[in-house]
């Protein structure tokens, strides 16, 4: 069920969900790791090795021992984020802008988590303080840009061509010079509106300049399996695998045990699942484990949790 | 701007309040409410608007106390706000005639107000010195609160189209994800066969005297009657005719209805009678609230919520709750993650 924040008095400030209010992030109960001396560094070379929870819980103990913590809050968030955990991204993300308002790389994220989430108006307002606080394209966005979506207000296509005209033009400043930033928000932009083919592009060009940002290809593979184009999608998702197979593995292994320990929806999980096996059976592939295709070919979590010695 | 399309099917209490939650939950979201009932023609324009799981089935109740406690802190939410004169919420007390014994209290007790056994002084209130209960709970003006609901979702950018829907394929290549709140027309629409009305005759009367409700079902006779008063008019009631389908006046059903509630308070015969109404109740063995399965490869999803037999009024905000939960849910699917 819904939150039980104001349902309604006074009846239309709801749908104002702020920019910086709303979600709160929770923090694991039982955090095994609190106690860390250095839980921020002990994080960086967790996430490095691909071991997403521990990270997770690394980060967790990192702005617990210090809030003010902007860097922890905003790894905090880009794991969550990696970890499909959308929610906990946006709170930590959000809660590193409170801190350091001009973060870009929190920034850029959290346009991301909401346009997974199918906030849209979010997603786009993210983008244009994106634009703002970065002094390279800062000049595009002159005045004030309210940190909170007016209430009541829903997001009109000008909002969303508004933006977008921006981030084109910031891409065409310096056509010698690829951003790879701007062309990843851009990208972004035409997944809000459905312009798939317009979107890889986008997240093309910006491989060229980054080919070895798994993030990158996923995003690439997303927008391609979005725009009904799956062979190519297999192919961008290799890619991701090929650079990280084994983070790419423990990602989607995390994300399968996150699925059957939460309840209530079964049904678009199993979709995802589906589409998660496949990759599964790619990722053990290149990690030179044949011998686990069957495994992944009945779907047996628990013997790749054992295998992999992940809990469940 | 936002390339995932919403439609909602009906526009009575569930259809509006559905609609309202998912913009609530997913702001700036294209949503269309398709019906060709509008307030003040709806069923919900008919009820009385009066807070009780009234024909729920028990073996719901986990769920139903779940969608009613949500729905009444919403209104007493309302009745508390600037508002509530506008949309007729206030919290109104009275008596329940036919919970004579402890052993039939409702698994709703603890979600009233003030729930208590009648003293032995008030039972003379009823003719025949039968015992009951009294309890607070909340009444809403529906032909007020809809119109208002309405208001909202237009102010919001929700859209809304005049047209009769007698398929869900007919719609179900233009928007991505279906709401389906048609009330007992899922017994034509999806041919669902558990669905039946259970028809409801009431006459509305001015008795602005009248502040408390009377409630009075008598199981072994299989009568009942209920008298509640609203901001406007009191609710005189009832009928619970299950599989008819009638919506004319039945002047039996109408002399039955008066008799038997000024027997029970006798200042009623001087009320002023204002109209007549019939309404069919969406009667089912469970209320509906989910996402139908065998959709899932057609490329347009639906989320059913009906059935609400006597209590859509009752259930509607909690629902809406919950159907905004799995509208996101099934959005936040049918894109890959970025």
């Amino acid at each position: 069920m819904a939150d039980n924040q104001s349902e309604l008095a006074p009846v239309n400030t709801q749908t104002g969900t702020a920019l910086f209010g709303h979600f709160e992030y929770k923090f694991e109960e039982e955090n095994p790791l609190i106690d860390h001396e250095n839980p921020f560094q002990a994080g960086l070379d967790k996430l490095q090795e691909g071991d997403i929870p521990n990270a997770v819980l690394l980060f967790e103990a990192a702005v617990q021992k210090n809030e003010q913590h902007a860097e922890a809050w905003q790894y905090l968030g880009t794991t969550q984020a990696e970890n499909e955990q959308e929610p906990a991204a946006i709170a930590a993300l959000k809660k590193c802008l409170e801190l350091n308002s001009s973060n870009l790389t929190a920034l850029m994220s959290l346009a991301v988590s909401y346009t997974n989430e199918s906030l849209a108006g979010h997603a786009c307002q993210t983008l244009k303080l994106w634009l703002k606080n970065n002094p390279k394209y800062s000049h595009m966005v002159p005045g004030e840009i309210a940190p909170t979506l007016a209430p009541s207000s829903f997001v009109s296509s000008t909002d969303h061509t508004e933006v977008q005209g921006l981030f084109i033009e910031a891409a065409r400043m310096s056509p010698q010079e690829i951003d790879a930033d701007v062309q990843n928000g851009l990208g972004v932009l035409f997944n809000l509106s459905g312009e798939y083919d317009k979107a890889v592009d986008c997240f093309s060009a910006a491989l060229q300049v980054r080919p070895n940002d798994a993030l990158l290809w996923n995003k690439l593979g997303a927008t391609l399996a979005n725009g009904n184009r799956s062979d190519e999608a297999v192919e961008a998702y290799h890619h991701a695998l090929h650079i990280s197979p084994g983070k790419q593995l423990n990602i989607f292994l995390t994300a399968l045990n996150m699925q059957r320990k939460s309840h209530g929806l079964k049904d678009p999980q199993l979709v995802m699942s589906k589409n998660i096996w496949g990759t599964l059976r790619m990722a053990v592939s290149l990690m030179g484990r044949p011998d686990l295709y069957e495994v992944c070919d009945r779907n047996d979590l628990d013997s790749l949790n054992r295998e992999f010695s992940m809990e469940s | 701007m936002n390339r995932r399309k919403i439609c909602v099917i009906g526009a009575g209490v569930i259809g509006l309040s559905s609609a309202v939650r998912i913009q609530d939950k997913i702001p700036g979201i294209d949503i269309t409410i398709i019906a060709d009932t509008f307030s003040p023609h709806t069923t919900s324009d008919g009820s009385a608007g009066f807070w009780e799981p009234h024909l729920v089935n028990p073996d719901q109740s986990e769920e139903i106390r779940k969608w009613g406690q949500a729905t009444f802190d919403y209104l007493l939410d309302l009745v508390q706000s600037p508002e509530a004169g506008k949309l007729g919420a206030q919290l109104v007390s009275g008596y329940d005639f036919s919970i004579e014994h402890d052993d039939q209290d409702p698994f709703w007790k603890d979600q009233v107000i003030a729930y208590r056994r009648l003293e032995q002084k008030e039972r003379k209130l009823h003719p025949k010195n039968k015992g009951g209960i009294f309890y607070t709970s909340l009444v809403i003006d529906v032909k007020s609160y809809l119109p208002w609901l309405m208001e909202k979702f237009k102010s919001r950018g929700g859209k809304v189209q005049f047209g009769t829907i007698s398929s869900v394929n007919e719609i179900s290549d233009k928007f991505d994800l279906i709401i389906n709140c048609v009330g007992v027309r899922a017994f034509q629409l999806l041919n669902d066969q558990d669905v039946k009305p259970i028809r409801g005759q009431i006459i509305r009367v001015s008795a602005p005297w009248i502040k408390h409700f009377y409630v009075d079902f008598d199981r072994a006779e299989g009568t009942e009657r209920y008298i509640l008063p609203g901001r406007d008019y009191v609710i005189l009631g009832g009928t619970g005719q299950e599989g008819n389908w009638s919506t004319d006046i039945n002047q039996q059903d109408k002399d039955k209805i008066w008799e038997s509630c000024v027997n029970l308070v006798p200042s009623l015969k001087n009320a002023q009678k204002i109209s007549d109404w019939v309404g069919l109740r969406p009667g089912r063995t469970k209320v509906r609230l989910e996402i139908e399965e065998n959709r899932r490869s057609s490329g347009c999803m639906v989320i059913h919520n009906y059935g609400h037999s006597g209590a859509g009024v009752t259930l509607h905000w909690g629902c809406a709750g919950n159907v905004a939960e799995l509208a996101h849910a099934v959005l936040t699917t049918l894109s890959s993650r970025l």
